[in-house]
């Protein structure tokens, strides 16, 4: 370490500038995982004002979990053909759906869920590195598991 | 004369290269042949249903294999793009997979914790994430209907259930 820090050697100073240079991208790096988790209120403080659930209906909730892996990348999420929300890691949302087949739709994957009237299901978006792109798949997860992992999320809005 | 011995040979070899290319048996093959659930019991399916040369990387790129154990006991190794399952008497079980200890160390998400009903199926997917020098094995559990449709198309794990087809 004492190499490094002698202030008068130019080569020693050309080094000290790449570990700046080196440490600068690390935080950049850091602060862009940061900010592309989610950090909204938890679902334990959510979970009050949330809308009811109209009869005949059923709630499907749809989370990502993890925070560094392709933390900037936050595809978006189908339902029927129709946008209900983007994949952002750490967090959750959810739609209200009469029960039948949908079809949840991210990017190259494609999953059938099944939705039974007043029931809770949860959906959730694995990420997926493949050979140049991350991506995620949605997964119908056990009601028991989804609704333990949902609760240390973070709500991110519809 | 000799034209004949060519042709038994190359018969022969086609004979063998179409036998050995049997088309290994995937779970709408096998799902009428699976005995029932026995009284008091239920069934746990584990699977993988990604391609085992798409995500089975382990330290520098070497195939990982994860094994999967039920309440401390193992089940056997869960292959890439394949199936096996066990029948266990009701009650409450933890599985965990793992490729070795190192990997079993870091992940966080080897686990799950779930109650087993009479006469109740269970769906165990297993997924190995890969990194440049070390795979974790993550265990999820999953819906009964989207289990039951990831199965269709995946093979019978033989060499941890096999003794479980008549």
């Amino acid at each position: 370490m004492i190499y490094f820090l002698k202030p008068k050697c130019k080569m020693h100073a050309s080094l000290r500038t790449t570990l700046l240079y080196c440490r600068l991208l690390v935080c950049i790096c850091m602060g862009l995982q940061i900010v592309g988790c989610a950090s909204g209120p938890s679902f334990a403080i959510t979970q009050a004002s949330f809308k009811p659930l109209k009869s005949g209906n059923g709630r499907v909730f749809l989370y990502r979990e993890g925070l560094y892996s392709g933390s900037v990348i936050h595809p978006q999420i189908l339902i029927d053909g129709k946008e209900v929300g983007k994949a952002v890691p750490n967090g959750f949302f959810y739609v209200d759906l009469p029960p039948g087949s949908h079809l949840v739709s991210a990017g190259k994957w494609q999953e059938r869920i099944s939705l039974v009237a007043g029931e809770l299901a949860y959906v959730e978006l694995l990420l997926k590195d493949g050979d140049f792109l991350w991506s995620v798949r949605p997964i119908q997860i056990d009601p028991d598991q989804g609704n333990t992992i949902i609760q240390k999320l973070s709500y991110t809005g519809q | 004369m000799k034209s004949n011995y060519i042709i038994a040979l190359i018969g022969s070899m086609v004979i063998l290269a179409l036998t050995s290319c049997a088309e290994p048996s995937k779970y709408y093959q096998v799902s009428n042949r699976l005995p029932q659930i026995k009284p008091g019991h239920g069934r746990i399916y584990i699977y993988q249903d990604e391609e085992a040369d798409k995500v089975n990387t382990g330290l520098f790129g070497a195939p990982e294999i994860p094994t999967v154990k039920l309440n401390g006991e193992s089940v056997g190794s869960i292959y890439g793009h394949s199936f096996a399952f066990v029948d266990k008497p009701a009650g409450h079980y933890e599985a965990i997979g793992y490729t070795d200890i190192l990997t079993s160390l870091l992940s966080r998400k080897n686990s799950v914790n779930f109650d087993l009903k009479q006469g109740q199926t269970r769906f165990i997917e297993v997924n190995v994430i890969g990194t440049v020098l070390l795979a974790s094995t993550e265990l999820r559990l999953i819906h009964p209907s989207q289990g039951l449709s990831n199965l269709n198309n995946l093979t019978f794990n033989t060499l941890s259930s096999d003794d479980l087809l008549p």
